[in-house]
């Protein structure tokens, strides 16, 4: 017996939709046809050829009761962006809610779509809607995910005055960049609002991180983001801004999955000052 | 074998080479290539766990491949669409992948082997299709296994024509079990 807990999202897709072409629907999966799932390296789920995904109870840390009660989608799941095939086996891009990250995904990888392609090869098109399904265009989740899969995120400008830092004191992170963007557009079904914060995260380059850091980083002396360096040479700083958000469109709210920013100060500076007594 | 004697005939052979004007023998070496693959007048759980083997190979070095690049390109795209018959089949490989690509891979070895799926009953054979519960021992790929994925079930399709990525012949048609980890309800190979 296993737990129906986790269910994802199918696509279907029809007509085509102003600014991203056309657009999917994500709906309750067909529960009597699917027949074919099959185990991946986590002992924790299983996937189905009705693009669900099934808690396997005794593997892990489930929590529902049994018995085929369907939440869907499940608490916390969020929908990702995911490379597929159509029917002609053609590559394609469809949407599918999926758990939530636990580290934060892909590493360094800023803005990665977590869909594992180079995202410099040809724009790969929609999947089209499974055969006999229509499609919804007007569903609110897979709008705002696809609003946020495209709006530009403010990037973080790192500096850290004046341009070089001295050893065994405090350096001032300088952020330049924004923990709060809102960003809101029309629809077909409504003013969509999307309120996106991001926190940063900051690898100093000789082995220290910090974060997450909630307000911008400023200068000496208010600024909260500051490190001390112990060696003189040069280091390469990444300040990543982990963005979260929610949705609201058409009366109905949600979660979009993390996105990240990111920003670099290569070969900085730590230089180191002595005192010389002179008689 | 005819390549490796030419090569042993470099010019500067002179104590080896026929003398000029004599009889050289016109029959050529009889070289014997051996397809591990060629479907056998009677398809045997020997012959379909080495076809196994073979997709097994295949998909670790596809994981392999997408693991070390962070990426599907359009090159592991294409060989891991060759290992299956069926496109809803290859979208759940590609899911299962992706949802693990975005945890970094982390359910994975570092630098996973492959699974080793043997026969554990045969169902159905026939030269096009073959059906079969397996065994499929993911101990070299994945960190930690769930022993209740061990028993599947697979049915594996003859291609029409060879496929560059895939050396087999055959595709799987279905991989896995249904969701109470049973056996499908049809026969995958009663509609081929």
């Amino acid at each position: 017996m296993y737990v129906r807990l986790a269910l994802i999202g199918a696509l279907a897709f029809g007509a085509a939709y102003p600014a991203y072409g056309t657009m999917q629907q994500v709906g309750p999966p067909p529960f009597d046809s699917p027949d074919g799932c099959r185990s991946g390296p986590n002992p924790r789920f299983i996937y189905c050829d009705d693009g669900t995904i099934v808690e396997i109870p005794g593997s892990g840390s489930e929590s529902s009761s049994s018995g085929g009660s369907l939440i869907w989608p499940p608490p916390g799941w969020v929908l990702y962006p995911r490379l597929g095939a159509a029917p002609d086996g053609s590559p394609c891009i469809s949407f599918a809610y999926g758990p939530p990250l636990d580290d934060g995904g892909l590493g360094g990888n800023p803005r990665d779509p977590n869909v594992l392609i180079p995202r410099s090869e040809v724009p790969i098109p929609d999947c089209p809607p499974p055969e006999g399904q229509s499609g919804d265009t007007n569903d609110a989740a897979l709008i705002a995910a696809r609003y946020w899969e495209e709006i530009p995120l403010p990037e973080p400008r790192p500096y850290i005055a004046p341009g070089w830092a001295i050893t065994g004191k405090l350096a001032y992170l300088e952020t330049n960049g924004q923990t709060r963007y809102v960003y809101s557009n029309s629809t077909p079904v409504g003013p969509l609002e999307i309120v996106a914060t991001g926190a940063y995260y900051v690898d100093w380059g000789d082995g220290e991180t910090t974060g997450p850091h909630s307000r911008e980083g400023r200068p000496w002396p208010e600024g909260e983001i500051t490190h001390d360096y112990i060696w003189a040479r040069t280091y390469d700083i990444v300040v990543e801004e982990r963005w979260t958000a929610t949705w609201s469109l058409g009366g109905r709210s949600g979660t979009l999955r993390e996105l990240r920013t990111t920003g670099r100060i290569d070969d900085f500076l730590a230089r180191e000052i002595q005192a010389v007594v002179r008689s | 074998m005819g390549l490796l004697l030419l090569a042993a005939c470099s010019p500067g052979d002179e104590p080896n080479a026929q003398p000029r004007g004599a009889t050289v023998p016109t029959a050529a070496p009889t070289t014997t290539t051996t397809n591990p693959y060629a479907v056998p007048p009677v398809i045997d759980a020997a012959y379909v766990n080495r076809v196994l083997a073979g997709l097994d190979a295949v998909f670790g070095d596809v994981l392999r491949t997408v693991i070390a690049s962070r990426t599907i390109d359009s090159a592991a795209f294409e060989r891991l669409k060759g290992l299956y018959a069926d496109t809803a089949q290859f979208n759940i490989a590609l899911a299962i992948i992706q949802d693990e690509g975005r945890r970094d891979f982390a359910s994975y070895l570092p630098n996973p082997g492959e699974n080793r799926t043997t026969v554990a009953e045969l169902i159905t054979v026939a030269s096009s299709c073959v059906f079969m519960r397996v065994d499929r021992d993911s101990s070299a790929v994945a960190k930690q296994e769930n022993p209740r994925f061990r028993n599947q079930w697979i049915a594996l399709k003859r291609l029409d024509s060879p496929s560059l990525h895939n050396p087999t012949g055959w595709a799987y048609l279905y991989e896995g079990f249904d969701r109470n980890l049973q056996a499908p309800a049809k026969n995958p190979c009663m509609s081929v």
